[in-house]
């Protein structure tokens, strides 16, 4: 390589260095966008077939799914938080008061008797006044968590202006799909050329088809567990409901999770015990309805990982961010494996290694 | 007036010569506007230089190619008698589509060569959810099969 050449590439190295320097706040919009494009390109297709133009259809789509939010926003949102409310209202009263009220429910104030008893037939234990600590500093930090909504009021409009600007960036996305595709695949040489066709196939149908299950999968559990645990008569089923949809992401350990969340409730309101075991079973008929008919009409296949893998790219999530990452660990890990797979196998079969 | 509206609103009023390149191969040849569209959406324009090597035996086959100029020459057992030129007009790995996923022969461009790629899955994607397309698309590719095999059945006969 000559001089030139080597000052125009580096050249060319700088303002892409540059370039990404500039842009690199949008790459949150732009992975934000390309997931909603993924959850709406397939109505879209459904509209475009039916001969509407892309861009009607899309709008289309859109003011659909304004109305479905605005219905689901004035049906909805003043149960899930006045149910949100009503627990944090349990907690809500100052630190000696709220203690006072959740040693005071039924279950725990049986399980604190018994621990009084244990302290008083075994000398030097005093585990009593352990968990009177202990359930202390769960009130504690269950009681500011308002308060830290509030002080990152900065962070709310951000959100707020995201989500503006994601169906917009969407808008282009869904419409102009094909050009995007045609321009990335008319930079790659002829001898790569089939291979990234097939790349990019593989990356189309398995995010796409994640993230879609992901999106169906939350909706229509967090129905079936809502309808479920209010025929069993859990307290707060919507809200329990809502949470355990969300939790079904994670293979496996979700589900439990739902069970975990709806336990907690029957206890710190003092409704029956016994009630655990019907909102489990409850839960379990709902799994049921989800493995064997819900998740093989809209997945297909499901994500064959080991459990022991799914715990730890669960707790890794946990590690990096949180419930969000949490929750996104597993079919992101997943996605990356199968397409590092495809890439691999593809590689070889082109006998490019 | 109406021109202006059919523009904004992404119409086509009628055949115009946007698709000319599409017509000119036999499976697309009858489609409408709307078909050629979709079918548009999915093409991708490729370069071969002289003697560049467009696929080899036994490579995946995760797209067939149409050709707009130039010439490509055919080496495997299922071209009639081992090897043939293809030129403008025709089309590369339809044949090969329908067995299996993977090339039964090599292609090397012989001249400066100008092809239209079409991914595999697009394609059959394409022809299963639009049922009138993929009739006038698949009864073509039956029209080029026979062809197919009555040109091996022909050159068997010489031999």
């Amino acid at each position: 390589m000559n001089l030139t050449k080597v000052l125009i590439y580096l050249l060319f190295a700088v303002v892409f260095v540059l370039g990404i320097l500039y842009y690199r706040f949008i790459f949150g919009y732009l992975a934000a966008a390309i997931m909603f494009s993924y959850l709406m390109d397939p109505f879209v297709n459904w509209f475009e077939r039916r001969r509407i133009p892309r861009w009607l259809s899309i709008l289309i789509v859109y003011i659909m799914i304004l109305g479905l939010l605005i219905w689901f926003g004035l049906r909805f949102l003043p149960t899930l938080s006045h149910q949100g409310n009503s627990i944090l209202q349990t907690l809500g009263k100052d630190q000696e008061s709220a203690l006072r009220t959740v040693l005071g429910l039924p279950f725990i104030k049986n399980l604190n008797d018994f621990l009084t008893n244990l302290d008083k037939q075994i000398p030097h234990l005093s585990l009593s006044s352990l968990f009177q600590e202990m359930i202390g500093k769960g009130v504690e930090i269950a009681k500011n968590l308002p308060t830290i909504l509030m002080k990152n009021f900065q962070a709310v409009i951000g959100t707020l202006s995201f989500l503006a600007a994601v169906p917009l960036l969407s808008f282009f996305i869904i419409k102009d799909k094909h050009q995007f595709r045609k321009g990335i695949l008319s930079l790659i040489p002829n001898r790569y050329f089939e291979l990234t066709l097939s790349l990019m196939n593989k990356i189309d149908e398995t995010v796409g088809r994640y993230f879609r299950a992901m999106f169906f999968e939350v909706i229509v559990v967090a129905i079936m567990v809502s309808v479920a645990f209010s025929i069993v008569g859990v307290p707060n089923p919507i809200l329990i409901g809502v949470i355990a949809g969300f939790a079904n992401i994670i293979p496996y350990f979700g589900p439990a999770s739902g069970v975990l969340v709806a336990a907690l409730t029957i206890l710190i309101t003092g409704a029956n015990p016994v009630l655990i075991i019907w909102a489990s079973l409850a839960m379990w008929i709902v799994q049921l309805i989800d493995n064997n008919l819900v998740y093989p009409v809209v997945v297909g296949t499901t994500i064959r990982m080991h459990p022991l893998i799914v715990l730890l790219t669960v707790i890794a999530g946990g590690w990096i961010g949180g419930i969000l990452w949490m929750l996104i660990s597993v079919p992101l890990v997943y996605i990356v494996y199968s397409l590092v797979r495809a890439l691999y196998l593809n590689l070889r079969s082109f006998k490019i290694i | 007036m109406f021109d202006k509206i059919y523009k904004i609103l992404g119409l086509v009023r009628s055949k115009d010569d946007k698709y000319s390149e599409l017509r000119s191969f036999l499976l697309f040849a009858d489609l409408n506007p709307y078909e050629m569209y979709q079918v548009s959406n999915i093409c991708h324009k490729r370069s071969y230089a002289k003697n560049e090597q467009v696929f080899d035996k036994g490579f995946p086959l995760e797209a067939v190619f149409f050709i707009l100029n130039g010439e490509i020459e055919l080496t495997g057992s299922t071209q009639p008698g081992g090897q043939r030129r293809l030129g403008k007009g025709e089309q590369i790995g339809l044949i090969d589509l329908f067995y299996k996923p993977i090339r039964q022969s090599k292609a090397i461009a012989i001249k400066e060569t100008n092809l239209l790629a079409v991914s595999r899955e697009d394609f059959l994607d394409l022809v299963a959810r639009n049922p009138r397309l993929g009739v006038k698309i698949l009864s073509t590719c039956c029209k080029l099969l026979s062809t197919h095999v009555f040109d091996l059945a022909g050159t068997g006969e010489e031999q």
